[in-house]
């Protein structure tokens, strides 16, 4: 193996490895950091401002063997002499600036509040804002030195840190994780929304091991869960059959409600039934019910009506019963307008779900009665609409048992229990009729039959517990899960239940639940997990558990070309929605509904917002996209209602595609998605802070500082007598305001021209009348809104840029291309480790920037370098 | 059977309980249960709507206090107390455990900690079938500071609720219980097991993770041992139909809840509740043409204040029939409403500034002194978590401090 071929793992924190040279000198003062703790639990020492903590210092490490009595007392003497001349006055006492005390400030390695002390003290201080500009300052050199010094120790501590422990500490898989790895491992499709307690976020993300305790109601819950998987996954019937086939004619005839808007809002043509409005939910073309959870095909035939050249885009949706009646989309199809479309998806449906069509944006009763002025419905008619032709639905699909069936418990026979029971008893056997009752199936429901439970039993466990705890599992795991299912036979248990029983134990089992990182390199299956909870959110498929077992998954050329084929993947989907989910926060999308004033917002715009970011999102992927195009790109994903919304002519249909943007589109860039833009607002007002705070923390990766408690809060006024930037202008009067709020406010402000839902403005809406008057919007002819004072674009950076406008803004942050990249590949490493980035990780996400500087920071690319570094391939 | 407020119920065996002879009233009051009701709003309330200028008994009704006069004297309304730190919709999951401002600020990294119903169904749970029931997205949260699952405030919840309180099940269903339950404290046991097992080739820090798991496995089995003790026990039959409402029906739906609730604490079926009244659309009352959350963001729109006032309204009139409810069941010598503190309030004060100062906070019942209105200063709030220590207190448990506490309130008796 040459040593391109070797896994990047820690660096040796020993001082004699030339890493630890400072200013030309060896650094015997890490030693201490890294030497005493192997000697104490835990590593403690004093920035001294006395001899007396010095000599106490010199005492244990002398005591402890390990270091010369002279040796180190000088370098941390740089660091104590200029916070004692430099630092100490302001921060010490009863009341220290900003909570933080350097008088007794202690370093423990080991004591996280602490390290996180020092490591604001070294930003702050390499940032030049510590000590203050206006105080009294260190000498360049005085300053270079002490921060080099501290800098080497914090990378040493947090280096020792990581070699002992692991940058990642023991974590669970979490609610998503879980549910994903029940559906995968078993071959079914259940939810754990209502069954699993909510994930705490650290890091911005839900994936983080420290915001993933195991409380005792996840323990209790585990087993809810692993319930749930097993009745799913158990055939106890013969499939009940579903082929359901409707025309457009037929409908009305099965469904009384379609007659009192026959003619007036419908009408019948031919086979087909031609639909001009909205429907509404208690009269609509739908599915029955679907009988049992399996895979199902759908199809549906239908045509656009009266819309010219453009289609019309058609909605499908799922509903379930019990759940909101309007269901949720599953896809958006557009209909031709001049032949019939047909719509085809194989999908998992679960019991009780149905299928439900509905064009979008067709107009609502009152605007056809309005239109058609008492005459009846004919086809005379212009107004828009579709002409539906046929719906099929047929499943569950697939041989019987279903697979899932088969992975708990093989090729082993089905009987009734009622069959098995006379077999073992030597009774006539019971007749079962071939149109049993959904209750005589539940009555007397099919088990797997064995006639050697013991030996059957073994071989199917010795098989599903590698699978499940996503490795090979040693001999004593193993016999305590056979004795398991075998006390349970000797109590009596039927092979069957018995079996389900240990399986349930293994589901709800620390060894399934914890991801299984040892200090140190990962080990091949460790990687394996580490990817494909990454690119899937799921356990390892059997090609990636192939290759851990052969030792492969850590060449990287192997790691590199599997890489490849799961973001070719359906199950990478799963990463696109999970990581732009919560990095840009996608996951809000529908946190708040707009104000009345935006009456132009409705659920296709709602639909279309988050689908184009994360289509975006997936063709930067897909094309190692430089991360520079998430501020600025000359293109995006738009489909005919955000293209209307955006006041972009020519995009025809429902489904998002890749549209080239014009320079005076103001488009171009996550920053001005509409989704982003929505969900940055409150619904009701955008706030400059809230969406500056938003850039600084997703885009630019300078996330502020929470403000500080019981600040005075913005009262926001909608009545058009001030402006939010009339409001914020104390922030620039008040110093302690304004050393934060002169990064959070100007990127705010550079988004101020888009309204709540994304829509360009030039005057702030009000919500009733004002001197402005009622004007019209332009890309919504209908619509006409009250007039409130005009917007204030532009501003200033802090560092003294100005700007007039949004793409001025970009254009500044553009600059910087590097700077995002690192901001990208912090994110990323965040979700794709479960652990925040510690300060030894800082040189690596910049070599990971670094590397893909070439490639203009291709998306693609970086993923791969983070994956291809030290802290993705060790613990 | 006794009739109550229109349903028939089981009583329990309390008043039977209660001992005689030398020293029993004392005893007595040890055994008399103590109950809490923590109820949640998360859109604040229009202060000048609530609080009176006056402090004391004899303060003025304000528009919503009107609501509730069939009670004064029941209940104390204060001004003045917020959480120290807390703002912002994302302070939500602080309003019961008065987390440091600190862990909670950032929406993307909530550090929380117990919540005030937890912490007292660990002292006072064990005695009925359940701990404690939170209900719809309750904001309860364990001492790991994981959230506890609640009753799903708008699904089938109300109905699944119903059943696991007052529905026995077939002596099969039953049998599967008690099997379920032995089988998940076998299957614990295991958990147990394999976790020691990991432990070997983990460090330090992990390890103590492991530990904390531990504790975790300890206390999933107390709760499927207490589950098994119960099972076999008949539930208390009462009389009442649930149903299922629409998303845009928070009246309604707010009143089944309170009457589940209420049959909950009168059937002692458990003594601490969290009930979480979510409400953002816009809700099906009459002359309200807008969403909830629309105009609590009213932006000083005084159209928008006229209809978020109609809304909390209608809010207030559907807690006073809960408390009517409850004070009209007695238990003992006293009413259920006596028995049990019943704590109203939101995490917001101002939703339209979305802060979180002088929340709207009213204590009913609990067996309190009321003080009517208690002003504290508007602008220095006092804790929240004061009050939640004399709320501790009351409920017998003893504590020093919860939450930010730098004392008691004392203005209540």
């Amino acid at each position: 193996m040459n040593a391109k071929n070797q896994t990047p793992s820690l660096p040796d924190a020993d001082p004699r490895s030339d890493r630890f040279r400072c200013g030309g000198r060896e650094s015997k003062f890490l030693a201490v950091a890294v030497k005493v703790d192997r000697f104490f639990s835990r590593s403690v020492w004093q920035i001294e401002l006395s001899s007396h903590h010095l000599l106490r210092l010199a005492c244990l490490l002398l005591a402890a063997g390990v270091f010369p009595a002279s040796a180190g007392t000088q370098m941390r003497g740089e660091v104590a002499t200029l916070v004692k001349n430099y630092c100490v006055d302001c921060h010490s006492g009863n009341k220290p600036k900003a909570g933080l005390n350097l008088a007794t400030l202690k370093f423990d390695a080991a004591e996280p509040s602490t390290l996180a002390a020092w490591i604001r003290i070294h930003d702050k201080m390499a940032a030049g804002e510590m000590p203050p500009p206006d105080e009294e300052q260190p000498s360049p050199a005085a300053r270079r030195a002490a921060l080099g010094t501290l800098h080497q120790t914090l990378r040493a501590a947090s280096l020792a840190q990581q070699k002992t422990e692991g940058r990642v500490a023991l974590r669970r898989i979490n609610r998503t994780q879980h549910e994903n790895t029940l559906n995968d491992l078993l071959g079914i499709s259940i939810h754990l929304g209502d069954v699993l307690p909510d994930d705490g976020s650290v890091a911005g993300f839900d994936n983080v091991s420290e915001g993933l305790d195991v409380s005792s109601a996840h323990l209790v819950r585990y087993q809810d869960a692993a319930d749930l998987a097993l009745d799913a996954a158990m055939a106890t019937r013969p499939p009940k059959k579903l082929a359901f086939r409707r025309t457009g004619k037929e409908t009305p005839e099965k469904h009384a409600g379609f007659r009192e808007l026959m003619d007036k809002f419908v009408r019948l043509d031919g086979e087909r039934l031609n639909v001009y409005i909205g429907l509404p939910n208690h009269i609509s073309i739908q599915s029955p019910e679907i009988p049992m959870t399996g895979r199902y095909r759908l199809k549906i035939v239908a045509q656009a009506i009266n819309t010219g050249d453009r289609p019309l885009p058609l909605e499908i949706r799922v509903t379930k019963k019990g759940d909101k009646p309007e269901g949720t989309t599953l896809a958006t199809f557009d209909l031709p307008p001049d032949r019939p479309g047909v719509f085809e998806l194989e999908t998992v449906l679960d019991k009780q779900n149905g299928i439900r069509i509905n064009g979008w944006q067709l107009p609502e009763e009152n605007t056809v009665r309005n239109r058609l002025k008492g005459k009846p419905l004919d086809e005379t008619y212009t107004g828009p609409g579709f002409a539906f032709e046929l719906m099929e639905l047929e499943g569950p699909l697939g041989e019987f048992p279903p697979p899932s069936h088969k992975r708990l418990f093989g090729d082993l026979p089905l009987k009734p229990a009622s069959v098995v029971k006379a077999e073992l008893a030597g009774k006539p056997l019971p007749e079962i009729r071939e149109n049993r009752s959904d209750d005589d199936w539940q009555r007397d429901p099919l088990i797997p039959v064995s006639t050697d439970p013991r030996a059957d039993g073994q071989r199917l466990l010795r098989e599903f517990l590698p699978r499940a705890m996503r490795r090979p599992v040693d001999g004593q795991t193993v016999a305590y899960y056979i004795a398991f299912f075998q006390e349970r036979l000797d109590k009596g248990y039927e092979f069957h239940t018995a079996l389900r029983s240990t399986y349930k134990a293994i589901l709800s089992s620390p060894k399934f639940f914890y991801f299984r990182e040892e200090p140190g390199p990962l080990d091949d299956y460790a990687i394996a997990s580490r990817l494909s909870y990454f690119l899937w959110s799921t356990l390892p498929d059997d090609e990636l558990t192939a290759l851990a077992a052969k030792r492969e998954l850590r060449k990287p050329a192997v790691l590199r070309a599997q890489v490849e084929r799961m973001l070719g993947d359906p199950r990478s989907q799963r990463f696109i929605e999970n990581f732009t989910g919560q990095w840009l926060e996608l996951r809000k999308i529908n946190a708040t509904t707009p104000d009345g004033m935006y009456g132009e917002f409705d659920p296709f715009l709602l639909w279309s917002m988050p689908q184009e970011t994360q289509l975006f999102f997936r063709e930067m992927l897909q094309h190692d996209r430089s991360v520079a195009e998430f501020v600025h790109s000359d293109w995006t994903m738009l489909n005919s209602r955000l293209a209307q919304h955006y006041g972009i002519d020519g995009v025809k249909g429902g489904e998002l595609r890749r549209v080239t943007l014009k320079p005076e589109s103001h488009r171009g860039g996550v920053l001005t998605h509409a989704s982003i833009l929505k969900l940055t607002a409150n619904g009701t007002t955008t706030s400059p802070i809230l969406r500056g705070k938003w850039v600084l923390g997703k885009i630019i990766g300078t996330p502020p500082p929470p403000p500080p408690p019981n600040v005075g809060a913005i009262e926001p006024d909608i009545r058009g007598a001030t402006t939010i930037r009339q409001q914020l202008e104390k922030h620039k009067a008040i110093a302690s305001c304004a050393a934060c709020h002169k990064h959070i406010d100007p990127p705010g402000f550079a988004l101020e021209s888009f309204d709540v839902i994304g829509g360009w403005r030039d005057f702030y809406r009000a919500s009733n009348s004002t001197k402005g008057g009622l004007v019209q919007l332009s890309n919504y002819p209908e619509r006409k809104v009250w007039r409130g004072l005009d917007v204030e674009i532009g501003g200033t950076t802090p560092q003294g840029r100005e700007f007039k406008n949004v793409g001025d803004y970009k254009a500044l942050l553009l600059e910087d291309k590097e700077q995002l990249a690192r901001n990208l590949a912090r994110q990323l490493l965040v979700f794709a480790t479960g652990a925040d980035v510690q300060f030894a990780d800082r040189e690596e996400v910049q070599a990971i920037a670094t590397r893909t500087r070439e490639r203009n920071y291709g998306l693609r690319s970086l993923v791969h370098e983070l994956i291809q570094s030290r802290p993705f391939l060790n613990k | 059977m006794l009739r109550a407020t229109g349903v028939a119920i089981g009583l329990p065996l309390l008043d039977a309980m209660l001992p005689l002879g030398l020293g029993a009233e004392a005893k007595a009051a040890k055994l008399v249960p103590r109950r809490m009701v923590l109820i949640s709003r998360p859109l604040g309330a229009h202060a000048s709507f609530l609080f009176p200028e006056k402090a004391g008994l004899d303060y003025e009704s304000t528009r919503y206090l009107k609501m509730l006069d069939d009670h004064r004297g029941r209940f104390t309304l204060f001004s003045g107390l917020s959480h120290p730190g807390h703002a912002h919709h994302h302070s939500e999951p602080g309003l019961f455990t008065g987390v440091a401002g600190e862990f909670i600020r950032n929406p993307n990294d909530l550090r929380n900690t117990v919540s005030l119903d937890i912490l007292a169904a660990e002292q006072v749970g064990r005695e009925t079938r359940f701990p404690n029931i939170g209900i719809g997205d309750a904001h309860s949260y364990n001492r790991k500071g994981v959230r506890v699952p609640s009753f799903d405030g708008f699904r089938a919840g109300s109905g699944a609720m119903f059943r696991q309180l007052f529905v026995d099940g077939s002596p099969d269903e039953i049998a599967r219980e008690v099997q379920r339950l032995r089988d998940g404290q076998s299957i614990l046991d295991g958990v147990r097991q394999q976790a020691r097992d990991l432990a070997r080739n983990l460090g330090a820090g992990d390890r103590e993770r492991l530990d904390t798991l531990l504790t975790s496995i300890r206390e999933a089995e107390q709760r499927l041992a207490q589950d098994e003790a119960w099972v076999n026990k008949p539930k208390p039959k009462v009389q009442y139909q649930t149903r299922g409402f629409l998303d845009n029906e928070l009246i309604e739906r707010s009143g089944q809840w309170y009457d589940l609730a209420h049959l909950a604490l009168q059937t002692d079926s458990t003594r601490i509740i969290n009930l979480n009244l979510v409400s953002h659309i816009q809700p099906k009352i009459e002359g309200v043409n807008m969403a909830h959350h629309e105009a609590s963001h009213h932006g000083q729109d005084e159209a928008k204040i006229e209809q978020l006032a109609k809304i909390e309204e209608a809010e207030y009139r559907v807690f006073n029939e809960f408390l009517t409810k409850m004070r009209g069941s007695s238990e003992g010598n006293e009413s259920l409403l006596d028995r049990t503190m019943v704590f109203h309030g939101s995490n917001l004060g101002n939703a339209s500034a979305h802060t979180s100062q002088n929340l709207p906070i009213i204590v009913a019942g609990g067996g309190f002194k009321h003080a009517g209105h208690v002003l504290y200063d508007r602008q220095k709030n006092r804790p929240l978590s004061n009050l939640y220590v004399r709320m501790l207190h009351q409920m017998g448990i003893k504590a020093d401090q919860f939450g930010t506490s730098t004392g008691v309130v004392s203005d209540i008796g």
